[in-house]
């Protein structure tokens, strides 16, 4: 599987870089780089599956990875998402409440109880941290507050 | 080395703010190399964005602190809970634990804590002393010794890493392709941008690392430990033996000086430096059955060598602009956010940074063995936090990170998309760390390359006609093929071990 990622990721730059314009000099060849990036790629991808396939041939077992636990990833995914898409409409301090409480569902929890409360001391620290320490340019509330 | 330049370096360092800075980064590196749910790495990308908003020197001690604080705070874990806080610490727990079960974990601590400090202070002066030779070494080179020290330090940056050799450089060369994206500086052509013209300046960094190496990391962890707590040793005195004193010296002087050697090359780290002194340790020892049962040799030598090592580090990224590793490279982000160029350069125009950061090691080193020994009470409370009560706010912090950079929500997509492929690359036993090398240092390379070979009117034999960049270019050879040789001898034993079954 590794081997087909990286010789599949290096075909995909390779046809990326021939849509680009191609110069006469080193100095506005915008293919020069990416092409020579792109070919290792493929050669690299084909020195890491040759091996694999060998292994496969010779034991009949094949590496496909470890197994994918998607709870998490899942989890924690949606909670970035949250804090993207309500940081302009909520204001800081619900956004980085609800990104935390969305994200706590990655992990199993005590009781919901639990949940919230921890949603509501990140939301106070990071709000005290940032805003007030940092003064980073976040609005703390949402607009029209 | 000019004394008047230390001096002035200390007076740096030891302004109240840039002491607070140093007292928080040093604070908050123990701490992340107490909580094994978080590395350096994914606390540098963290911080990377918000340390804009601090002084530049004030930035660059507080991440350097978090750096080599996250050496000593890694012991931390490995002696008293058998859990690597840091990859550099995992032979820490060979001997350490052994040491803390026999109840001797407060003897274990102090020599981990006082042969890094000793470490850190020894390597800390080589910076100082070697730092200003090689700039003046740095000054003469051009593009070709360019090309040729950033493909050495690429390769070798893998190659030394000890994980799949191949992979690593498949993941360099991903790095260097990803750091593409965006307008050609010399064409004016937009390239890999898809129309976004958000990806005109190129990749967000800080969303590739936090994405990679923050959120991702919580994921796995959350698999492997389901958010639990830890079950820690009991620590009693703090001061250790007369017996253990005698036995650590020798150990913490070789470890020292093994780990700052290999903190200066590229792709040198602690990880490889402890290891390395685990196994000369043992080699030395009159009594080598005694390793693995709680020898002390073998907490004393590998926490000086990882602690040596991550200061060594700096030299390569202060005095050549090359940072050795993927901490290192964000440690340079770090400095171009700010708008200094790193190079050779930095010394003569950011005498500050580069005297105070060197001084503020030292302080930083000193503070850390407070932290670590009289107030190891506080670390055993927090090692005792269920991750579940911590992650939600690494989550908020990362995100923070992440939309600081720009204020654009474009970022957060970017970091959602390699936080799937952070995690997906581990899951393919991917090494990550030399994608982020390749992506800091791809758009240099192929300025780098480009400009060689105009001025050398498409000769490619120019790099080999240059003495240094000839040396170097060999030198990669020579790493590269001792490395293959290994590698296939590895694969060859595999392969006759899967026949046999």
């Amino acid at each position: 599987m590794s081997g087909l990622f990286l010789i599949g990721f290096g075909i995909f730059a390779l046809v990326l870089t021939g849509a680009l314009p191609s110069g006469s000099s080193y100095a506005d060849d915008v293919q020069f780089f990416p092409r020579i990036i792109g070919a290792s790629i493929v050669l690299v991808g084909l020195a890491v599956f040759i091996p694999d396939a060998i292994r496969y041939y010779r034991s009949g077992r094949f590496a496909t990875g470890d197994r994918w636990v998607l709870r998490p990833l899942a989890c924690l995914v949606m909670g970035t998402l949250a804090f993207a898409i309500l940081m302009k409409p909520l204001g800081f301090a619900a956004t980085a409440a609800t990104s935390a409480f969305v994200g706590s569902f990655a992990a199993p929890f005590p009781s919901f109880r639990h949940r919230v409360a921890v949603a509501v001391t990140v939301s106070v620290l990071a709000s005290i941290v940032f805003i007030v320490a940092l003064g980073i340019n976040f609005p703390l509330w949402p607009a029209g507050f | 080395m000019d004394i008047g330049n230390l001096i002035y370096g200390f007076e740096v360092a030891l302004s109240l703010q840039n002491l607070g800075f140093c007292l928080l980064g040093v604070t908050l590196g123990t701490m992340i190399g107490v909580l094994p749910g978080i590395g350096p790495l994914a606390t540098f990308s963290i911080l990377l964005p918000i340390s804009f908003y601090l002084p530049p020197v004030g930035a660059l001690v507080l991440l350097a602190g978090v750096y080599y604080g996250a050496q000593y705070g890694g012991s931390i874990t490995s002696i008293l809970v058998n859990v690597p806080g840091e990859a550099s610490t995992v032979v820490t727990c060979i001997d350490g634990y052994k040491m803390a079960r026999k109840g001797r974990a407060g003897s274990a601590l102090a020599i981990a804590a006082i042969g890094s400090l000793f470490a850190g202070c020894v390597a800390t002066l080589v910076i100082a002393v070697a730092g200003p030779a090689l700039v003046s070494v740095a000054l003469m080179f051009g593009p070709e010794e360019y090309v040729a020290l950033l493909t050495l330090g690429l390769f070798s940056a893998v190659l030394l890493s000890g994980d799949s050799m191949l992979k690593g450089i498949g993941m360099v060369l991903v790095g260097i392709f990803l750091s593409l994206v965006g307008i050609d500086v010399n064409a004016g052509v937009d390239r890999f941008t898809f129309g976004f013209f958000e990806l005109s300046d190129g990749l967000g960094f800080t969303a590739v690392s936090i994405g990679m190496f923050g959120i991702a990391e919580i994921a796995r962890s959350l698999e492997e430990t389901d958010g639990r707590g830890h079950e820690v040793q009991k620590v009693t005195s703090m001061w250790p033996t007369r017996e253990d004193f005698k036995k650590s010296v020798a150990p913490v002087l070789r470890g020292t000086a093994l780990g700052t050697f290999l903190g200066i090359l590229p792709g040198g780290g602690g990880t490889i430096a402890s290891f390395s002194a685990y196994s000369l340790e043992r080699q030395v020892a009159r009594n080598p059955e005694e390793f693995g049962e709680g020898a002390v040799q073998g907490v004393a030598g590998p926490e000086a060598a990882n602690n040596a090592a991550a200061q060594a580090n700096f030299i390569p990224m202060l005095s050549l602009g090359i940072p050795p590793n993927a901490l290192m490279a964000l440690m340079m982000g770090a400095m171009i956010m700010h708008g200094i160029a790193p190079g050779p350069q930095v010394m003569t125009t950011n005498p500050d940074l580069f005297w105070g950061l060197i001084a503020s090691m030292w302080i930083g080193n000193l503070m850390l063995v407070v932290l670590n020994l009289p107030m190891i009470g506080i670390w055993i409370r927090l090692l005792r936090i269920r991750y579940i009560y911590l992650f939600p706010g690494i989550l908020v912090l990362a995100s923070v990170g992440a939309f600081a950079e720009s204020g654009q929500a474009f970022d957060m997509y970017v970091l959602i998309f390699f936080v799937i492929a952070g995690y997906m690359l581990a899951k393919l036993h991917f090494p990550v760390a030399p994608m982020l090398l390749g992506l800091v240092l791809g758009r240099i390379l192929e300025e780098q390359l480009r400009r060689a070979l105009l001025l050398s009117d498409g000769n490619w034999m120019t790099f080999v006609e240059r003495p240094i960049s000839l040396a170097i270019l060999l030198l990669t050879l020579v790493l590269a093929g001792l490395a293959m040789a290994s590698s296939f001898r590895r694969w060859r034993e595999r392969g006759l071990a899967d026949e046999s079954r």
